[in-house]
């Protein structure tokens, strides 16, 4: 009976402590927001879009690998620190489906494609009390645009279309929205001819709501000018010449953009959002935002300024200095073979010796202006060349630091470490401003990036023009590109000569782009698109067939049963 | 979320009460019932003192049961017990923790007073098991029981390398020879790709920081390895549980014990690096070859620099340690208690690391009236860690590399050095931009601070007879602060920092359980049972906060002193939730037949609220076959039981929220507008993977245990399948989902972006063999024991037959070297078959046409029209373009078919395909020795301990090998493939290794990782009592101990025992990247008592 007593002296005390089993187990994350309650302001959708940007500007991207990539591949920008791999295999044409940069664009380009397709699918379903339809808009608009823009990337990179290839061909998975399973994560690849009409899908969805331009808050997010210009230059990338040149005739007719005065003021973070920007990566120096884990400034600077800005990890290559200079002349034409009449045996076998050598240009210069008869050859070239006559195209000095070009605090540049060089890049580099830290580990320069300068816009449309044709056209768009850059100069005409062919033409257009856009991550996807690559590159090693595109990295193809690797890796 | 939190923190007491409860009631009226119709059998109380044989001191605790059932009570403080005995012809069982059991026949007597002799015998022990105790004889769970004796000899900072060897199918290795650095735990092989260390639960309560406390506190430690001996312990115990039983007072004049010992501790077996000569003649023949220019510093050979920096040698020196332990004890009638102090101080052998600790314990009972008895455990431990590597960055925790790759032209000192006196290289002169490793330690002081109490109180009340109520309220309050100060330093015209850096950062732990548990225990006639019913709630919850600071004032080192512009914080908190109700019901018939049942129910936070609860069987049989009337005339078998056991249990070993969906704002910025303005991203934090479950591990377990000649020899063994199905493991994404995060995300939160998903099937077997013998002989008494295991684990199945590639190869490179797959062993090393290397390059040309032949073969058969000829397949190779004489050759054993598909048809050409299985990262067998020898005053122990049939992965040769790293190599580099030097199997030396020889994952590296260590050695001298008894003591023992004295191995590298497993999980185990190596200790102790 003792027993019954205590049992009933324990149910006041259950009763009072029966609590909510529920309540005990269910928690959420302090430590982020939660699904139900982010979509709910116009605040967090535009964050949501910002995240994108921000992950396109990461060091991983935009902000610094992707130049390790396309201006080493290219042979713009060479000598590293030799314990870069990733770079060596770039400038060797050993790239391994391990190689770190390629893993980290590609995984970066998709976290972006994931954070669009996101924004694509919450924003669009947002209540119309909690956003208005013009927001909507432009934020959905900007999503479209950056997924069109990554995927662009994508199939430039890993899907290249170049004249031996035909759009059955595997071009990138295409993936519309964020992955709800595990299985759902295991894409294929999809055609070059699909991924082409996706990408342009994107840009004209983009085109549809983005404004044409933003207010002072919103400058520097994409605008219908970028989706037009990124639209028409993802048609010249499929020889859609027609295509193209309508693009751009409508990106023309916005009446919004003109080239600036000085060519220089690009780049240096002077003259920033111009009115020849079409799209531009925005970096800022906001202290104590460390650049390497999401901060606002630039590491490219860090890692490419020379030494006294910053880790001067590369240099600009004689290769490319040739390009600018009078060396450039007489070796393209060797190289072209296309014009080697009038060139003395002598001059033909020096040059010959010389190929794939690293001889500074004004060392070739002098060699050849003392040893040979320069003036006569010149005199008897292909008239396309002829007026350079042995001066370094004035672009040189913005894309380039010369060893004893003056720094920050009057500091003369000394050669200094890896970059042997004596040419530094200079493009995106704040002159003015120490990349780096006194600690050497964080570096923060301001400059933007710009993406897409009208500058291009002309040359692609120039090319197009000739492409279908129009070459007197063609010419007067690469002459407003040589006119702004020859502003000032009272030597000899800068203007192409009349009357060029349609391979005359072409052979200029290749020598514009890349002193125009030298630096800029073009060069190298001009070369695959035209399919010259071989011509430029196979004394590094470069194999046609295979490396006009990059493996795709191990990591997906690990862990990704779907995925197809590309040719030859 | 803040008032949320509030609102929940009385929720656990709540919890338990109403989970506890509801059963409990049904559970009692139904005994109740029972009593009502039972029958009353005539009794007779016996009472009497328990004493120790020896001392004379009354024994607390000590279990009595009448014979045959499992009917019986425990002594009280003084010794004293009180049992009511069914029938006056039957006998009592006097057993107890350390002393052999008595059995004395009641004979009708009222009183009966047992004198209970220090044990040298095992089988009649009693065992705590999960919430309580239990005969040995009466267990049908495995268990494996480890006294403090013999754990006791080991100079160790930490409990878990002590138990290294010690216990069958117990794999420990110790993580590094890092001062504090503790073991790695792995009870019954690999039950999952996840963490599986086992848990530990001390006095009764689950501690998730269990290993780092003082060794001489315990009294002993029972390793819980089968599904039901570890299913009361339910969430986690699934890797085995390891239940620490701290020591208590017991009556008495109060008594002091003191144990001190001081030692020597020596590096052993360090790289042997070039020095400036070899390190100069290397470089130069590999720069010469290449057609580059020589490194400035050592291009002329005959005047090279004449410093020869061996960094070893300034890095690592002998080292001392030094350990104090002092406790009282005592107790009266009413009370008892037990405190102790110690301090362990260890310096490194590394210069400026070190680990101290302080641990102060005071643990009491106390009784409060004849049903009621309350008691309390308590300890604080406050330890420094100084370490050499940052400790929040793990990955790189006491690697050895940057040592390695140091060059020797590069000073050690440099007295002109303003900052601290440091010698650097010139990146210029030295071609060389790494850091005086000697400098960054000495400059880079890493503190790990640790504070802890873990404090637990009890209550126990005999509601009425037999029918027990024990509620046990424990916390783990756990404060980690990281000082990380960095001085001004110049290591070079590019490395340097003028100012001073300070990273501070907090971490505070806070565990809180709590549980109440209703035993009763009831005999009829021969049928004995024993029920069980109680409930726990768990909660921790964390706390991150770091702050940076630099520049400092006055060479000022707190943060405040910094520069305003350049300060720089973050932090993070979680928390997690576990509710449990559990049963254990035992049923035993005359001592023959056992029977065990367990039952669990398991909610955890961790899961999503469609999977939030399982619900975990489990079952044991054992037959006392020794008791059986067929064995009675076997005079030789003493002591012979089988016992059968199944059971599931569940595991939710994954980080917390991992199903949330959410979004993290964390660094994620960008600028727009004019002015410039900073704007903030959000993005989704990770896939959450909602369908998150439990993983389950059900295990099937059969052994016998024999006793033999009275119990002078005893075996057991057992075998074990052990199964994992829904095994939770972190599964990596495709990159292309998007949420795979690189530089950004994830540097300073606990942010991890895989998702933990149900994956896959595992499968472990094993067998586990031990024996003791014990005898005397005159003054001569011995005991031999050893332990042997063999297990093998395989995993079954993984999602979509996928495969998971793991384990880095360096911490640079990204060549994974292990893979997880079906069919295959946990992590099995991947890669290609070693053919030597090749000699000549016609053997190299003969290969490379073959190859394009192939290829051009294949393209004819799969389009006959091609329009390419053998020349379109020039560039076609058999390994790389580059490859050259001097190079390894790796073997062709598969290519791909038209669909890409692998085919085990040689290709003529080293692609993807030719990797396989290369190695397996476990060991086959892991065994331990033990011998103990008394002869008169003198005592003396071995523990000696290995493995066998492991292979390691030599990683660690890489470094030393890699001769395209711009850093210093090992001395067998001088042995490198020449055409003069062709027997030989390290490749030639070149600047850019086109073969990739050092970053190719391949048998190189695979060496077998077999070893037999001899850990301990000890003799002691013990004064006798005569002696003794004239200096007021009661006890004086001196002992002179040897430790890893001596390895047998053919291991070629620093150190065979280093850890299995480094990482969190066991996805990369058994990869040697080199690390703090485990030194040689000589020491010399005292043991006093008084």
């Amino acid at each position: 009976m003792k027993t019954i007593k205590n049992i009933l002296l324990l149910t006041p005390i259950l009763l009072f402590l029966s609590g909510c089993e529920k309540d005990f187990l269910e928690i959420s994350d302090p430590n982020n927001i939660d699904n139900a309650v982010f979509w709910t302001s116009e605040k967090n959708a535009t964050s949501a879009v910002n995240a994108i940007y921000s992950s396109i500007k990461e060091p991983g991207f935009l902000g610094l690998d992707y130049h390790k990539y396309a201006s080493f591949i290219s042979g713009e920008y060479d000598r590293c620190y030799p314990s870069d791999q990733s770079r060596v295999e770039f400038m060797t044409f050993t790239v391994k489906s391990e190689n770190k940069i390629d893993w980290l664009i590609w995984k970066d380009l998709f976290r972006d494609i994931m954070r669009s397709n996101d924004v694509i699918t919450h924003v669009s379903e947002m209540n119309d009390e909690l956003i208005s339809q013009e927001a909507k808009d432009q934020l959905v608009g900007q999503a479209y645009f950056l997924r069109g823009f990554c995927e662009l990337y994508l199939l430039q990179m890993y899907g290249a279309y170049y004249p031996e290839k035909d759009t059955s061909a595997l071009g990138i998975p295409l993936i519309t929205r964020v992955a709800q399973s595990r299985e759902e994560m295991f894409c294929k690849r999809a055609s070059v001819g699909e991924s082409y009409k996706q990408i342009i899908a994107d840009f004209e969805e983009a085109e549809k709501r983005l404004p044409s331009k933003w207010d002072n808050t919103n400058l520097g997010r994409a605008t219908k000018g970028a989706a037009i210009a990124y639209a028409a230059t993802t048609h010249m990338w499929l020889n859609q010449f027609d295509k193209a040149i309508a693009s751009y005739d409508k990106l023309f007719a916005l009446g919004l953009y003109s080239l600036i005065d000085d060519f220089s003021v690009n780049f240096h973070g002077k003259n920033e959002n111009n009115s020849e920007s079409i799209f531009e990566l925005q970096y800022a120096d906001f202290s104590s935002l460390n650049p390497w884990v999401g901060g606002s400034a630039q590491s490219l600077a860090l890692e490419f300024a020379p030494s006294q800005l910053g880790r001067g990890n590369a240099g600009v290559s004689y290769e490319t200095s040739d390009y600018f200079a009078l060396s450039y002349t007489i070796t393209q034409a060797y190289l072209d073979n296309s014009d080697t009449k009038g060139m003395p045996n002598d001059m033909y076998a020096y040059i010959s010796s010389l190929k794939g050598k690293t001889v500074s240009p004004e060392e070739l210069k002098n060699n050849l202006i003392s040893q040979f008869d320069v003036t006569t050859y010149v005199a008897n070239m292909t008239p396309i060349y002829k007026w350079i006559e042995g001066t370094w195209d004035p672009r040189w000095k913005a894309t380039a630091f010369i060893q004893g070009d003056t720094l920050v605090s009057n500091e003369k540049w000394t050669i200094y470490s890896y970059s042997t060089s004596f040419y530094s890049p200079k493009k995106f580099i704040d002159s003015d401003r120490h990349a780096l830290n006194t600690g050497g580990t964080l570096g923060a320069n301001e400059s933007n990036i710009p993406l897409f300068r009208l500058a291009y816009a002309y040359l692609q449309y120039a090319e197009a023009l000739n492409e279908t044709g129009k070459t007197t056209e063609a010419v007067d768009y690469i002459n407003k590109v040589r006119e702004r850059a020859y502003k000032g100069y009272t030597g000899q005409s800068w203007k192409l000569a009349s009357g060029l062919s349609k391979e005359q033409i072409k052979a200029a257009l290749e020598l514009e782009n890349f002193r125009e856009l030298c630096g800029e991550c073009v060069r190298w996807k001009d070369l695959v698109r035209w399919g010259v690559a071989d011509k430029y590159c196979s004394y590094r090693g470069f194999e046609k067939g295979t490396h006009e595109v990059l493996p795709i990295p191990k990591a997906e193809l690990d862990l990704n049963p779907n995925m197809e690797q590309n040719e030859n890796y | 979320m803040k008032i949320y939190l509030q609102k929940t923190f009385l929720n656990p007491v709540r919890e338990w009460f109403k989970a506890l409860f509801v059963p409990m009631v049904v559970f009692l009226i139904g005994l109740n019932a029972g009593n009502l119709y039972g029958f009353e059998p005539a009794e007779l109380t016996v009472s009497g003192t328990i004493t120790d044989a020896r001392s004379g001191a009354s024994l607390p605790g000590v279990y009595v049961v009448i014979k045959g059932t499992t009917v019986g009570t425990t002594s009280d403080v003084d010794g004293k017990y009180v049992l009511k005995v069914s029938n006056g012809n039957s006998e009592l069982v006097f057993s107890f923790v350390g002393y052999q059991s008595k059995t004395v026949a009641v004979n009708n007597r009222s009183t009966i007073d047992v004198a209970l002799t220090e044990d040298v015998r095992g089988i009649e022990d009693v065992v705590v098991v999960g919430y309580g105790v239990q005969k040995k004889s009466d267990l049908t769970g495995v268990i494996s029981s480890i006294k403090a004796a013999d754990i006791q000899k080991m100079a160790v900072s930490s409990v878990d390398q002590a138990l290294q060897g010690k216990a069958s199918g117990v794999y420990v290795t110790r993580k590094s020879g890092a001062p504090g650095d503790g073991a790695k735990i792995f009870v019954r092989g690999q039950g999952s790709i996840n963490n599986t260390d086992p848990i530990w639960v001390i006095d009764g309560v689950k501690s998730s920081s269990g290993a780092n406390f003082n060794m001489n506190n315990i009294e002993s430690i029972e390793i819980l390895k089968d599904a039901s001996a570890a299913a009361i312990y339910g969430v986690e115990a699934a890797n085995g549980v390891i239940l620490v039983t701290t020591k208590r007072g017991t009556k008495g004049e109060p008594k002091v014990a003191v144990n001190a010992y001081y030692g020597q501790n020596s590096p052993v077996n360090m790289p042997d690096m070039l020095n400036t000569q070899e390190f100069a003649k290397i470089k130069n023949q590999a720069r010469d070859d290449a057609g580059k220019s020589r490194i400035p510093r050592i291009a002329d050979m005959d005047n090279l620099p004449s410093t020869s920096t061996d960094w070893f040698d300034e890095i690592f020196s002998p080292a001392p340690s030094k350990n104090i332990d002092l406790s009282v004890s005592g107790g009266t009638d009413k009370m008892n208690f037990y405190v102790s102090g110690n301090y362990y101080d260890e310096t490194g052998t590394m210069v400026n690391t070190g680990y101290k600790r302080i641990t102060l314990t005071a643990n009491s009972d106390f009784i409060i009236n004849k049903s009621l008895k309350i008691g309390e455990s308590m300890t604080f431990t406050t330890s420094d860690n100084k370490s050499f590597y940052n400790p929040e960055d793990p990955y790189k925790k006491n690697n050895l590399l940057d040592f390695v790759r140091a060059i020797p032209t590069m000073p050690a000192y440099d007295a002109t050095n303003e900052y601290g006196g440091f010698g650097y290289a010139d990146p210029v002169v030295d071609e060389y931009q790494g850091e005086n490793p000697f400098a960054a330690i000495m400059q880079n002081e890493f503190n790990s601070k640790n504070h802890e109490i873990k404090a637990n109180a009890y209550l126990d009340w005999e509601i009425v007879k037999d029918l027990h109520f024990r509620t046990t309220v424990g916390g783990n309050f756990n404060l980690t602060k990281n000082d990380l100060y960095r001085a001004p330093y110049f290591y070079g015209t590019h490395l340097f920092d003028p100012a001073a850096e300070i990273r501070n950062s907090f971490r505070e732990n806070y565990e809180l359980l709590a549980n109440a548990v209703l035993t009763y225990t009831k005999s009829f006639g021969e049928h004995n049972i024993t029920a069980m019913a109680g409930a726990e709630s768990q909660k921790t919850d964390w706390t991150y906060f770091w702050a940076r600071g630099k520049d400092f004032a006055g060479g000022l080192t707190v943060l405040d002193a910094g520069k305003q512009d350049n300060r720089d914080n973050g932090g993070n908190e979680g928390l997690d939730r576990v509710l449990s109700q559990f049963g254990r019901f035992n049923y035993s018939y005359a001592g023959k037949y056992l029977f065990t049942a367990n039952i669990r129910r398991d909610g955890s936070s961790k899961f999503g609220a469609l999977s939030r609860w399982g619900v975990f069987p489990s079952f044991s049989a054992g037959w006392n076959v020794h008791k059986e009337s067929f064995l009675a005339s076997v005079d030789q078998i003493s002591y012979l039981k089988v016992t059968l056991g199944y059971g599931k249990l569940g595991s939710d070993r994954i980080p917390s929220f991992l199903g949330n969906e959410v979004y993290m704002t964390s660094p994620l910025y960008y600028v727009v507008g004019n002015p410039e303005t900073l704007v903030e991203g959000a993005a989704i934090a990770r896939f959450p993977n909602k369908q998150a479950k439990w993983e389950e591990i059900a295990q099937f377990d059969a052994g016998f245990n024999l006793g033999l000649f009275d119990n002078k020899l005893e075996f057991t063994s057992n075998y074990y399948l052990k199964k994992t199905s829904d095994m939770l493991i972190a599964v990596s994404l495709p990159p292309s989902a998007g949420f795979t995060y690189g530089y950004d995300g994830g540097d300073e939160s606990d942010l991890s972006s895989d998702p933990s998903i149900n994956i896959g099937e595992i499968k472990n077997q094993g067998i586990e063999f031990a024996v003791t013998h014990r005898n005397k002989i005159g003054d001569f008494s011995y005991t031999v024991s050893g332990n042997l295991s063999y297990n093998e684990n395989q995993v079954i199945q993984l999602n979509e037959n996928q495969v998971i590639a793991s384990g880095d190869m360096t911490l640079l490179g990204s060549s994974k070297v292990s893979r997880i797959e079906a069919g295959y062993p946990i992590a099995y090393y991947y890669g290609y078959q070693d053919e030597g290397i090749f000699q000549s390059q016609d053997e190299l040309n003969a290969l490379n046409s073959a190859a394009a032949q192939k290829a051009y073969d294949a393209e004819l058969a799969n389009n006959p029209n091609t329009t390419k000829t053998i020349k379109d397949f020039a560039s076609v190779y058999y390994q790389y373009k580059g490859t050259a004489p001097g190079d390894y050759r790796w073997k062709d054993i598969a290519g791909r078919d038209a669909n890409k598909e692998i085919v085990n048809t040689p290709d003529g050409r080293i692609t993807d395909a030719d990797k396989a299985m290369i190695g397996n990262p476990w060991p086959k067998w892991i065994y331990g020795v033990n011998v103990s020898m008394n002869w008169k005053d003198f005592d003396f122990s071995f523990f000696g301990q290995g493995v066998q049939g492991r292979d390691v992965y030599n990683s660690f040769r890489y470094y030393l090998e890699n001769v395209a790293g711009d850093g210093n190599y090992g001395t067998s580099i001088l042995n490198a493939w020449t055409p003069d030097n062709t027997n030989t199997n390290v490749p030639r030396v070149t600047l850019s290794d086109p073969n990739k020889n050092a970053a190719t994952v391949s048998t190189r590296y695979i060496e077998d990782g077999s070893y037999f260590r001899i850990k301990n050695i000890q003799l002691g001298y013990t004064l006798p009592s005569k002696v003794a008894g004239k200096m007021n003591v009661s006890k004086f023992r001196v002992y002179l101990t040897g430790q890893n004295l001596l390895t047998f191995t053919n291991y070629s590298g620093i150190d065979p025992e280093f850890s299995v497993g480094e990482e969190k999980d066991n996805t990369s185990v058994g990869i040697d990247r080199g690390y703090y190596p485990q030194n040689k200790t000589y020491l010399v102790g005292v043991q006093i008592e008084f």
